[in-house]
Protein backbone atom coordinates (compact mmCIF):
# COMPACT_ATOMS: atom_id res chain seq x y z
CA UNK A 1 0.00 0.00 0.00
CA UNK A 2 1.38 3.34 -0.93
CA UNK A 3 2.36 5.47 2.06
CA UNK A 4 0.40 8.30 0.47
CA UNK A 5 -2.82 6.42 0.95
CA UNK A 6 -4.70 6.13 4.18
CA UNK A 7 -3.07 3.61 6.40
CA UNK A 8 -6.44 2.33 7.50
CA UNK A 9 -7.33 1.10 4.04
CA UNK A 10 -5.34 -2.04 4.35
CA UNK A 11 -6.94 -2.76 7.68
CA UNK A 12 -10.52 -2.75 6.52
CA UNK A 13 -12.05 -6.10 7.22
CA UNK A 14 -14.01 -7.97 4.62
CA UNK A 15 -17.51 -7.51 5.90
CA UNK A 16 -19.27 -9.20 3.06
CA UNK A 17 -20.04 -12.27 5.09
CA UNK A 18 -21.12 -10.41 8.19
CA UNK A 19 -23.82 -8.17 6.83
CA UNK A 20 -26.90 -8.45 8.95
CA UNK A 21 -29.11 -7.47 6.06
CA UNK A 22 -31.13 -10.07 4.33
CA UNK A 23 -30.58 -9.19 0.71
CA UNK A 24 -33.66 -11.04 -0.34
CA UNK A 25 -35.62 -8.49 1.61
CA UNK A 26 -34.43 -5.77 -0.70
CA UNK A 27 -35.27 -7.19 -4.08
CA UNK A 28 -37.22 -4.48 -5.74
CA UNK A 29 -39.14 -6.53 -8.25
CA UNK A 30 -40.67 -8.49 -5.46
CA UNK A 31 -41.85 -5.28 -3.86
CA UNK A 32 -43.44 -4.14 -7.07
CA UNK A 33 -45.31 -7.39 -7.23
CA UNK A 34 -46.50 -6.88 -3.69
CA UNK A 35 -47.47 -3.30 -4.45
CA UNK A 36 -49.50 -4.44 -7.38
CA UNK A 37 -51.22 -7.16 -5.42
CA UNK A 38 -52.01 -4.90 -2.50
CA UNK A 39 -53.28 -2.06 -4.60
CA UNK A 40 -55.52 -4.35 -6.51
CA UNK A 41 -56.80 -5.82 -3.28
CA UNK A 42 -57.47 -2.46 -1.73
CA UNK A 43 -59.13 -1.14 -4.83
CA UNK A 44 -61.58 -3.96 -4.54
CA UNK A 45 -62.26 -3.70 -0.85
CA UNK A 46 -61.58 -0.23 0.45
CA UNK A 47 -63.23 3.14 -0.06
CA UNK A 48 -61.76 5.29 -2.77
CA UNK A 49 -59.91 7.51 -0.34
CA UNK A 50 -57.58 4.77 0.82
CA UNK A 51 -55.61 4.07 -2.28
CA UNK A 52 -52.57 2.07 -1.59
CA UNK A 53 -50.63 0.20 0.95
CA UNK A 54 -47.48 -1.50 -0.09
CA UNK A 55 -44.82 -3.57 1.45
CA UNK A 56 -41.25 -2.49 0.93
CA UNK A 57 -39.29 -5.22 2.54
CA UNK A 58 -40.01 -5.08 6.23
CA UNK A 59 -41.60 -1.67 5.92
CA UNK A 60 -45.15 -0.84 5.23
CA UNK A 61 -45.89 2.02 2.88
CA UNK A 62 -49.33 3.41 3.24
CA UNK A 63 -51.12 5.77 0.94
CA UNK A 64 -53.95 7.95 2.05
CA UNK A 65 -56.13 10.10 -0.07
CA UNK A 66 -57.77 10.05 -3.44
CA UNK A 67 -55.35 9.06 -6.08
CA UNK A 68 -54.39 11.56 -8.74
CA UNK A 69 -54.14 10.81 -12.42
CA UNK A 70 -51.33 8.38 -12.30
CA UNK A 71 -49.49 9.71 -15.29
CA UNK A 72 -49.06 12.93 -13.36
CA UNK A 73 -47.34 11.29 -10.46
CA UNK A 74 -43.91 12.28 -11.52
CA UNK A 75 -44.55 15.57 -13.22
CA UNK A 76 -45.06 19.14 -12.23
CA UNK A 77 -48.58 19.06 -13.52
CA UNK A 78 -49.62 16.86 -10.69
CA UNK A 79 -52.95 18.08 -9.43
CA UNK A 80 -53.04 20.95 -11.82
CA UNK A 81 -56.77 20.38 -12.05
CA UNK A 82 -57.75 20.79 -8.42
CA UNK A 83 -61.44 20.84 -9.11
CA UNK A 84 -61.48 17.60 -10.93
CA UNK A 85 -63.45 15.11 -8.91
CA UNK A 86 -63.46 12.06 -11.08
CA UNK A 87 -59.97 10.84 -11.34
CA UNK A 88 -59.22 8.27 -14.00
CA UNK A 89 -58.95 4.70 -12.88
CA UNK A 90 -55.72 3.86 -11.11
CA UNK A 91 -53.29 2.43 -13.58
CA UNK A 92 -51.25 -0.08 -11.67
CA UNK A 93 -48.52 -0.43 -14.25
CA UNK A 94 -47.96 3.29 -14.46
CA UNK A 95 -48.09 3.75 -10.73
CA UNK A 96 -45.50 1.11 -10.06
CA UNK A 97 -43.38 2.50 -12.83
CA UNK A 98 -43.63 5.97 -11.37
CA UNK A 99 -42.82 4.63 -7.94
CA UNK A 100 -39.53 3.35 -9.24
CA UNK A 101 -38.28 6.66 -10.47
CA UNK A 102 -39.59 9.02 -7.84
CA UNK A 103 -36.55 9.68 -5.73
CA UNK A 104 -37.52 12.99 -4.20
CA UNK A 105 -40.79 14.41 -2.99
CA UNK A 106 -42.50 15.50 -6.20
CA UNK A 107 -43.48 18.80 -4.68
CA UNK A 108 -42.29 21.00 -1.89
CA UNK A 109 -44.76 21.22 0.90
CA UNK A 110 -44.78 24.82 2.10
CA UNK A 111 -48.23 24.48 3.53
CA UNK A 112 -47.81 21.20 5.26
CA UNK A 113 -44.58 21.16 7.18
CA UNK A 114 -46.09 19.22 10.00
CA UNK A 115 -47.26 16.39 7.87
CA UNK A 116 -44.05 16.34 5.91
CA UNK A 117 -41.99 16.34 9.08
CA UNK A 118 -44.08 13.69 10.63
CA UNK A 119 -43.81 11.43 7.67
CA UNK A 120 -40.11 11.92 7.33
CA UNK A 121 -39.47 11.67 11.03
CA UNK A 122 -41.85 8.80 11.28
CA UNK A 123 -39.92 6.98 8.66
CA UNK A 124 -36.72 7.79 10.50
CA UNK A 125 -38.19 6.31 13.62
CA UNK A 126 -39.09 3.22 11.70
CA UNK A 127 -35.47 2.75 10.83
CA UNK A 128 -33.78 3.76 14.03
CA UNK A 129 -35.98 2.89 16.95
CA UNK A 130 -37.28 -0.30 18.45
CA UNK A 131 -40.46 -1.70 17.02
CA UNK A 132 -42.72 -0.34 19.71
CA UNK A 133 -41.62 3.21 19.03
CA UNK A 134 -42.20 3.35 15.32
CA UNK A 135 -44.35 5.87 13.62
CA UNK A 136 -47.86 4.70 13.14
CA UNK A 137 -50.49 5.28 10.55
CA UNK A 138 -52.55 6.88 13.25
CA UNK A 139 -49.85 9.52 13.65
CA UNK A 140 -50.20 10.44 10.02
CA UNK A 141 -53.95 10.42 9.91
CA UNK A 142 -54.34 12.51 13.01
CA UNK A 143 -51.96 15.12 11.69
CA UNK A 144 -53.35 15.46 8.21
CA UNK A 145 -56.13 17.88 7.40
CA UNK A 146 -58.77 15.60 6.11
CA UNK A 147 -62.33 15.11 5.06
CA UNK A 148 -64.76 13.12 7.14
CA UNK A 149 -64.83 10.54 4.41
CA UNK A 150 -61.09 10.19 4.42
CA UNK A 151 -60.97 9.96 8.17
CA UNK A 152 -63.61 7.30 8.20
CA UNK A 153 -61.91 5.33 5.49
CA UNK A 154 -58.55 5.66 7.13
CA UNK A 155 -59.92 4.64 10.48
CA UNK A 156 -61.51 1.65 8.86
CA UNK A 157 -58.18 0.76 7.39
CA UNK A 158 -56.51 1.13 10.75
CA UNK A 159 -59.10 -1.03 12.44
CA UNK A 160 -58.38 -3.75 9.96
CA UNK A 161 -54.63 -3.36 10.10
CA UNK A 162 -53.68 -2.95 13.75
CA UNK A 163 -50.09 -2.00 14.42
CA UNK A 164 -49.51 -0.69 10.94
CA UNK A 165 -46.11 0.87 10.40
CA UNK A 166 -45.60 3.88 8.24
CA UNK A 167 -42.73 4.74 5.99
CA UNK A 168 -44.37 7.16 3.64
CA UNK A 169 -47.68 8.27 2.35
CA UNK A 170 -49.45 10.14 -0.35
CA UNK A 171 -51.86 12.69 0.95
CA UNK A 172 -54.01 14.71 -1.29
CA UNK A 173 -55.25 16.69 1.66
CA UNK A 174 -51.94 17.90 2.97
CA UNK A 175 -52.78 21.47 2.11
CA UNK A 176 -56.42 21.19 2.90
CA UNK A 177 -59.40 20.35 0.77
CA UNK A 178 -59.33 23.68 -1.02
CA UNK A 179 -55.78 23.28 -2.14
CA UNK A 180 -55.41 19.67 -3.03
CA UNK A 181 -51.82 18.68 -3.38
CA UNK A 182 -50.20 15.37 -3.38
CA UNK A 183 -47.06 14.79 -1.50
CA UNK A 184 -45.00 11.93 -2.67
CA UNK A 185 -42.89 10.89 0.22
CA UNK A 186 -40.28 8.70 -1.25
CA UNK A 187 -39.69 5.26 -0.05
CA UNK A 188 -36.22 4.95 1.34
CA UNK A 189 -35.58 2.02 -0.84
CA UNK A 190 -36.43 3.80 -4.05
CA UNK A 191 -34.37 6.77 -3.04
CA UNK A 192 -31.37 4.70 -1.99
CA UNK A 193 -31.53 2.75 -5.23
CA UNK A 194 -31.60 5.91 -7.32
CA UNK A 195 -28.69 7.35 -5.34
CA UNK A 196 -26.66 4.20 -5.83
CA UNK A 197 -27.22 4.31 -9.58
CA UNK A 198 -26.17 7.94 -9.68
CA UNK A 199 -22.99 7.37 -7.66
CA UNK A 200 -22.09 4.36 -9.76
CA UNK A 201 -22.42 6.36 -12.94
CA UNK A 202 -20.16 9.06 -11.50
CA UNK A 203 -17.58 6.43 -10.56
CA UNK A 204 -17.65 4.89 -14.00
CA UNK A 205 -17.13 8.34 -15.46
CA UNK A 206 -13.87 8.63 -13.55
CA UNK A 207 -12.53 5.09 -13.65
CA UNK A 208 -12.62 4.92 -17.45
CA UNK A 209 -10.51 8.04 -18.06
CA UNK A 210 -8.18 6.99 -15.23
CA UNK A 211 -7.42 3.75 -16.99
CA UNK A 212 -7.02 5.56 -20.29
CA UNK A 213 -4.57 7.98 -18.68
CA UNK A 214 -2.30 5.12 -17.62
CA UNK A 215 -1.70 4.34 -21.28
CA UNK A 216 -0.30 7.69 -22.26
CA UNK A 217 2.81 9.56 -21.14
CA UNK A 218 1.90 12.52 -18.96
CA UNK A 219 3.95 15.54 -18.06
CA UNK A 220 4.25 15.67 -14.27
CA UNK A 221 3.40 19.36 -14.34
CA UNK A 222 0.00 18.40 -15.72
CA UNK A 223 -0.65 16.51 -12.53
CA UNK A 224 0.85 18.92 -10.07
CA UNK A 225 -2.24 19.12 -7.98
CA UNK A 226 -0.31 20.69 -5.11
CA UNK A 227 0.51 23.70 -7.20
CA UNK A 228 -1.47 26.72 -6.24
CA UNK A 229 -2.50 27.53 -9.77
CA UNK A 230 -2.95 24.00 -10.96
CA UNK A 231 -6.20 23.44 -12.74
CA UNK A 232 -6.86 27.12 -13.30
CA UNK A 233 -6.16 26.79 -16.99
CA UNK A 234 -8.45 23.83 -17.34
CA UNK B 1 16.94 0.98 1.25
CA UNK B 2 20.41 -0.28 0.41
CA UNK B 3 23.19 1.88 1.90
CA UNK B 4 25.15 3.86 -0.67
CA UNK B 5 28.42 2.13 0.10
CA UNK B 6 26.95 -1.33 -0.40
CA UNK B 7 25.15 -0.24 -3.54
CA UNK B 8 28.36 1.06 -5.07
CA UNK B 9 30.19 -2.06 -4.05
CA UNK B 10 27.53 -4.16 -5.69
CA UNK B 11 27.69 -2.16 -8.89
CA UNK B 12 31.35 -1.47 -9.42
CA UNK B 13 33.27 -3.49 -6.88
CA UNK B 14 35.06 -2.58 -3.72
CA UNK B 15 35.62 1.13 -3.28
CA UNK B 16 37.45 2.18 -0.16
CA UNK B 17 37.73 5.82 -0.84
CA UNK B 18 34.31 7.27 -1.16
CA UNK B 19 35.88 10.67 -1.74
CA UNK B 20 36.52 9.50 -5.26
CA UNK B 21 32.86 8.87 -5.68
CA UNK B 22 32.05 12.40 -4.68
CA UNK B 23 34.18 13.64 -7.55
CA UNK B 24 32.11 11.81 -10.09
CA UNK B 25 29.71 14.14 -11.76
CA UNK B 26 26.44 12.40 -12.25
CA UNK B 27 24.66 14.18 -15.07
CA UNK B 28 21.10 15.03 -14.50
CA UNK B 29 19.64 12.63 -16.96
CA UNK B 30 16.07 12.83 -15.78
CA UNK B 31 14.13 15.97 -16.54
CA UNK B 32 11.63 16.28 -13.73
CA UNK B 33 8.96 17.31 -16.19
CA UNK B 34 9.64 14.69 -18.80
CA UNK B 35 6.48 12.88 -19.80
CA UNK B 36 6.17 9.50 -18.21
CA UNK B 37 3.59 6.83 -17.64
CA UNK B 38 1.64 7.01 -14.41
CA UNK B 39 0.23 4.01 -12.65
CA UNK B 40 -3.40 3.81 -11.71
CA UNK B 41 -2.40 4.14 -8.07
CA UNK B 42 -0.45 7.32 -8.73
CA UNK B 43 -3.36 8.84 -10.58
CA UNK B 44 -5.65 7.83 -7.79
CA UNK B 45 -3.48 9.67 -5.30
CA UNK B 46 -3.78 12.81 -7.41
CA UNK B 47 -7.52 12.37 -7.59
CA UNK B 48 -7.66 12.09 -3.85
CA UNK B 49 -6.05 15.48 -3.44
CA UNK B 50 -8.82 16.95 -5.54
CA UNK B 51 -11.41 14.92 -3.68
CA UNK B 52 -10.20 16.23 -0.35
CA UNK B 53 -10.87 19.78 -1.45
CA UNK B 54 -14.54 19.12 -2.09
CA UNK B 55 -15.26 19.31 1.60
CA UNK B 56 -13.59 22.63 2.21
CA UNK B 57 -10.44 23.58 4.08
CA UNK B 58 -8.78 21.27 6.51
CA UNK B 59 -8.25 22.18 10.13
CA UNK B 60 -4.67 22.66 11.25
CA UNK B 61 -2.86 19.38 11.53
CA UNK B 62 -5.56 17.61 9.62
CA UNK B 63 -5.40 15.41 6.60
CA UNK B 64 -8.12 14.15 4.34
CA UNK B 65 -8.42 11.71 1.51
CA UNK B 66 -11.52 11.20 -0.54
CA UNK B 67 -11.43 9.17 -3.69
CA UNK B 68 -13.23 6.72 -5.86
CA UNK B 69 -11.31 3.48 -5.61
CA UNK B 70 -13.19 1.64 -8.33
CA UNK B 71 -16.67 1.37 -9.82
CA UNK B 72 -18.26 0.47 -6.51
CA UNK B 73 -15.94 1.70 -3.76
CA UNK B 74 -15.30 5.14 -2.36
CA UNK B 75 -12.93 5.94 0.46
CA UNK B 76 -12.97 8.78 2.90
CA UNK B 77 -10.10 9.17 5.33
CA UNK B 78 -9.77 11.94 7.86
CA UNK B 79 -7.04 12.77 10.32
CA UNK B 80 -7.35 15.46 12.96
CA UNK B 81 -6.16 16.55 16.39
CA UNK B 82 -8.56 16.28 19.28
CA UNK B 83 -8.82 18.73 22.18
CA UNK B 84 -5.82 17.14 23.85
CA UNK B 85 -3.74 17.42 20.72
CA UNK B 86 -3.86 13.70 20.13
CA UNK B 87 -4.00 12.55 16.54
CA UNK B 88 -7.25 10.90 15.60
CA UNK B 89 -8.15 9.23 12.36
CA UNK B 90 -11.02 7.48 10.74
CA UNK B 91 -11.49 5.58 7.52
CA UNK B 92 -14.85 4.99 5.92
CA UNK B 93 -15.48 2.85 2.90
CA UNK B 94 -18.62 3.33 0.90
CA UNK B 95 -19.75 0.36 -1.09
CA UNK B 96 -22.19 1.06 -3.88
CA UNK B 97 -24.71 -1.73 -4.19
CA UNK B 98 -27.80 -2.02 -6.33
CA UNK B 99 -30.02 -1.38 -3.36
CA UNK B 100 -28.14 1.55 -1.85
CA UNK B 101 -24.82 2.75 -0.54
CA UNK B 102 -23.36 0.79 2.31
CA UNK B 103 -21.18 2.72 4.73
CA UNK B 104 -18.50 0.59 6.31
CA UNK B 105 -16.60 1.99 9.25
CA UNK B 106 -13.78 0.61 11.26
CA UNK B 107 -14.82 -1.59 14.11
CA UNK B 108 -17.36 -3.49 12.10
CA UNK B 109 -19.93 -0.72 11.93
CA UNK B 110 -21.92 -0.62 8.75
CA UNK B 111 -25.16 0.96 7.66
CA UNK B 112 -26.89 2.09 4.53
CA UNK B 113 -26.75 5.81 3.87
CA UNK B 114 -30.02 7.64 4.08
CA UNK B 115 -31.48 11.08 4.48
CA UNK B 116 -29.18 14.08 4.40
CA UNK B 117 -26.09 11.91 4.57
CA UNK B 118 -27.16 10.11 1.41
CA UNK B 119 -27.86 13.41 -0.35
CA UNK B 120 -24.50 14.76 0.69
CA UNK B 121 -22.67 11.70 -0.51
CA UNK B 122 -24.33 11.84 -3.89
CA UNK B 123 -23.45 15.54 -4.14
CA UNK B 124 -19.84 14.75 -3.21
CA UNK B 125 -19.64 12.00 -5.83
CA UNK B 126 -20.95 14.37 -8.47
CA UNK B 127 -18.50 17.09 -7.47
CA UNK B 128 -15.66 14.59 -7.47
CA UNK B 129 -16.59 13.37 -10.92
CA UNK B 130 -16.87 16.87 -12.31
CA UNK B 131 -13.66 18.17 -10.82
CA UNK B 132 -11.48 15.14 -11.43
CA UNK B 133 -12.71 14.84 -14.97
CA UNK B 134 -12.67 18.54 -15.75
CA UNK B 135 -9.43 19.49 -14.05
CA UNK B 136 -7.41 16.36 -14.50
CA UNK B 137 -8.38 13.85 -17.15
CA UNK B 138 -9.99 15.95 -19.83
CA UNK B 139 -6.94 18.23 -20.25
CA UNK B 140 -4.55 15.28 -20.12
CA UNK B 141 -6.45 13.17 -22.60
CA UNK B 142 -7.00 16.15 -24.87
CA UNK B 143 -3.25 16.62 -25.10
CA UNK B 144 -2.64 13.00 -26.00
Amino acid sequence: MSPELPAGLSDLPDLSERLPIDASDLIFDEKLRLIREEIEAYQRTLPKDVIMSSVFGKHKVVGIGSHPPVDHLNSNTLYSEPDQQDWPPLDIAELTSAAQIVSEPAFPSPGSPNLQDLLVNGSERTENYPTNDRGSLQDVISSAPSTPELSAASQSYLDNHPGEKVVGAYDRYALGANSPTVEVIESKLVRARAAAEMVKSQALGVVGPRLEATRIPIQPSDLDVDSGNWGLAA
Amino acid sequence: MMPLRRLIKTLIGDVDDLALIRQIEIPRIVNSNSPRYYTERELLEKESKIGARIFGPLPNGGRREFFCLDETSWIWYEEWRDEKGQKQKTTVRYEVQDVGILKIQEGGRYSYLEGVELDNFVAAAKAYHNQVLGLMYRPILAKA
